[in-house]
């Protein structure tokens, strides 16, 4: 095992210890442990020369919130367990790739539905968890449509059904992808990572079209997500952000990454008051 | 840049004035309680060299006790003579320098990039951008601000590898931003480490650029010296921070948090408000709710259409802009550094500075697009709509906002100065009741926009002004509160209340109504009444 892999399950070991400590449950511990290690297995998979210059930032992975955090229901760690398996597999082997992909999608779309609540842990679906429940949008539209002396064909394109939800949908994903509902769950100093890892995916994505896709149906089901618990969102998405983290480490500046670790303590010890 | 592109330029330049000089008296419907205050204080100093408080030629204008950064005052000095007191003359700076900084702008642009087309499209998005048009039609200091930031660093790097005099009027410029706003007094010294720190490699003679650095200094040296001579200048910040909120001011006061828990307190609380003023749906979603609080399109600061672009244009703004692409980051990521440290949620106002590198970003997400899509069917439905979502704004604002927020704005105060200016010699006395809006909820600044509209002597003012408990006196004027029960009705003197504060029956039948104000959406504003 290579030496940046031994910090991984450094960080693996030091998540599991703040999880039992904080909930004490070993199931969380170990499914938590557990996406960590398989998200970068699924990283090396995808880049297995990349070199991460300061492997020991790999370490402070361990403390992110969101790796002891425990979903409400047990399916979301899972399916995201047997997701990461699935991908993986998928992605070093040929055979079986249909069946793979198609296999590898319904489990991102299970996590997101019972991740996001839209499908409860009795199975039942929660349609009052999405934003077409929401019954001011067709109220507002009869209420203002003429109001504003508009041409009709263009009142038709603004004051009809589609243009208003495909807007609030975006206003919605927007809404939720802002800084501070991303340094709760992540520390600071993992947006860093984040977002060099991002950038370089979006500069180098042909190669990985399967992962553009997995982000694709993460920031769909954000969009459509009506009540936000940035927790319990990001969370179907852990096994995705930790990937573009990891490709964020190659290319940080490791100064400056400590630097906002600190930083991000220093806040994440903050008193509840 | 070709002839083609010249042409282009001035028709950009065209568009940018019209959007922001149209109707000016109009929309917004009237000057708001700040911007008369600087028209008051420019038409003060222009007769008396005295403000409203009588201060000889202040650097800080004490104003409603918000005490104004000097320059916008001043420019409207020359302006008021010229045209008079009206919304003209007290916004003609404004206009002027925002139709001036789409202008600049494009040049850093072309500076930067050696692409005239960017520059040209740069140019194009700022000049239709609600966030840049709405404030170029108000009086707001952050917006000679923003050109005189964009016009210091335009000039810095034009003077890399050349005159030493570009360098002093880039410096000046930077100067001139810090007596125009009070974000710029931290935003433009830290904006100027950053250029330093970037650029000073590209400096053959580091000697031109202390120089320039000196010279910057010798010009704020009065601020700091006022600053330090009248610190309570400082009032209305230390009402506006962060430490001002309930939340934060029982956490300092408390016994049970040491210094280091304090501090976590307020990195934190300062975090989530940097944090709302990067969000993007802020900045493209609800910028502009104000009149649009129930519809289902909002309008945000930059139009919808632009997401593609800014998020791109993060990714692209490296190839497009090389060596300063870093520079534009910077920009946008410090710009909200200092507003953010203040209390209310996010100011646009205040965020201004912000909105060129936006443009920037997408500016080149845009070009890129552009050029990538060759196939003319997606340009057309991307021009289009475009123009859908700037024909939306240009509804919501130049029709339905003048409509819909007259209140927000004090309207009535014109109007009711008019009507005085044209009864004066009826009455011997005129009482005007301070508060203004439904239930008479609001304290207005009628002794501003009356003298202001009805050309009153600014020395006479000076003179003859008493502030006691009861209200304020000057002339035949009397702003101060009343009862109709207690006040006893006065031969040859005119009332003027709100509408909420009419009369009883019973008082009624003792006077007569003169005049009636509304507002432009046919609601009454305020009633005038004399005695019979």
């Amino acid at each position: 095992m290579d030496k940046t892999s031994q910090y991984v399950v450094f960080a693996a070991l030091l998540s599991f210890i703040i999880n039992i400590f904080t909930h004490q449950q070993l199931w969380i511990s170990l499914t938590n442990s557990l996406i960590l290690i398989l998200s970068w297995l699924l990283f090396k998979t995808n880049f297995p020369d990349i070199k991460i210059p300061a492997p020991l930032v790999i370490i402070t992975l361990g403390v992110m919130p969101i790796l002891n955090f425990q979903p409400e229901d047990p399916i979301i760690p899972i399916s995201l367990i047997l997701n990461l398996c699935l991908l993986i597999i998928y992605q070093k082997t040929s055979l079986f790739s249909k069946p793979l992909l198609i296999s590898t999608i319904l489990f991102i779309i299970i996590s997101f539905l019972f991740g996001t609540r839209i499908i409860d842990s009795d199975f039942t679906f929660n349609k009052f968890q999405t934003i077409f429940s929401n019954e001011l949008i067709p109220l507002s539209i009869n209420l203002h449509r003429g109001e504003l002396n508009l041409p009709s064909f263009l009142e038709s394109i603004i004051y009809n059904k589609l243009t208003v939800y495909l807007s609030y949908s975006v206003a919605n994903l927007l809404n939720f992808i802002n800084l501070k509902n991303l340094y709760d769950p992540l520390l600071i100093a993992n947006l860093y990572p984040l977002a060099l890892g991002v950038y370089w995916f979006f500069r180098n994505f042909r190669q990985r079209k399967i992962i553009l896709i997995w982000l694709i149906m993460i920031l769909g089901i954000f969009s459509i997500n009506k009540t936000f618990d940035k927790f319990s969102s990001l969370y179907i998405a852990l096994s995705l952000i930790l990937y573009f983290i990891f490709l964020g480490f190659s290319k940080i500046k490791p100064k400056i990454y400590f630097l906002l670790f600190i930083l991000s303590l220093f806040i994440l010890l903050t008193p509840k008051i | 840049m070709t002839t083609k592109q010249k042409v282009i330029f001035a028709l950009i330049m065209l568009i940018a004035f019209i959007l922001r000089g149209v109707s000016l008296d109009k929309i917004p419907p009237h000057l708001s309680n700040d911007e008369i205050s600087i028209a008051y204080d420019a038409y003060s100093i222009a007769h008396t060299l005295r403000d409203e408080h009588n201060h000889f030629l202040p650097l800080s204008f004490q104003s409603h006790n918000t005490y104004k950064a000097p320059l916008y005052i001043y420019l409207s000095v020359p302006t008021t003579l010229i045209f008079g007191n009206n919304e003209y003359a007290v916004k003609f700076p404004s206009l002027t320098l925002g139709v001036l900084t789409v202008l600049f702008t494009g040049l850093l642009v072309h500076e930067l990039t050696k692409n005239a087309n960017l520059a040209l499209l740069t140019s194009f998005i700022l000049s239709i951008t609600p966030f840049h048009i709405l404030p170029s039609r108000m009086a707001l200091e952050s917006n000679i601000a923003l050109f005189f930031v964009v016009l210091g660093i335009y000039l810095f790097y034009k003077s890399l590898h050349q005159q030493i005099w570009l360098l002093i009027l880039s410096f000046i410029s930077f100067a001139l931003s810090m007596y125009s706003y009070h974000t710029e007094w931290l935003f433009t010294p830290l904006l100027i480490a950053i250029l330093i720190y970037l650029n000073i490699r590209f400096f053959p003679k580091k000697i031109n650029l202390a120089v320039g650095i000196i010279i910057f200094l010798i010009l704020i040296a009065p601020l700091g010296i006022d600053y330090l001579n009248n610190l309570h200048t400082f009032a209305r910040a230390n009402t506006e921070t962060l430490l001002s909120d309930n939340f934060l001011s029982r956490a300092f006061k408390s016994d049970d948090l040491n210094i280091v828990q304090k501090a976590q307190l307020l990195v934190t609380s300062y975090l989530g408000n940097y944090s709302e003023y990067v969000n993007l749906y802020y900045l493209f979603f609800t910028y502009f709710n104000d009149p649009l609080q129930s519809h289902p399109i909002q309008i945000g600061g930059i139009f919808t259409i632009f997401i593609p672009s800014f998020l791109i244009g993060l990714v692209k703004l490296k190839k497009l802009f090389k060596n300063h692409y870093l520079f534009i980051l910077l920009w946008a990521a410090i710009a909200p550094l200092v507003p953010a440290f203040t209390r209310g949620g996010p100011n646009s106002v205040r965020n201004l500075v912000s909105i060129v590198p936006y443009v920037i970003i997408i500016a080149a997400g845009t070009y890129f697009l552009w050029n990538y899509f060759k196939n003319s069917t997606v340009r057309k439905i991307f021009l289009s709509l475009l123009s859908i979502s700037f024909f939306y704004f240009a509804m919501i604002y130049y029709h339905h906002f003048p409509l819909k927020t007259g209140e927000n704005f004090q309207y009535g105060y014109k109007q009711i100065a008019l009507f005085i200016k044209q009864n004066y010699d009826a009455y011997q006395k005129i009482v005007i009741h301070p508060k203004f809006g439904e239930k008479g909820m609001y304290d207005g600044v009628p002794h501003l926009y009356i003298p202001y509209y009805t050309y009153l002597d600014p020395q006479k003012f000076l003179n003859e002004r008493r502030d006691t408990k009861e209200g304020l006196f000057v002339d035949k004027y009397e702003i101060r509160g009343f009862k109709w029960g207690e006040e006893k009705i006065a031969a040859n003197t005119l009332y003027v209340v709100p509408h909420s504060l009419e009369p009883s029956e019973e008082i009624a039948s003792h006077l007569k109504k003169v005049h009636q104000i509304k507002l432009p959406n046919g609601l009454p504003a305020f009633e005038l009444y004399q005695a019979k």
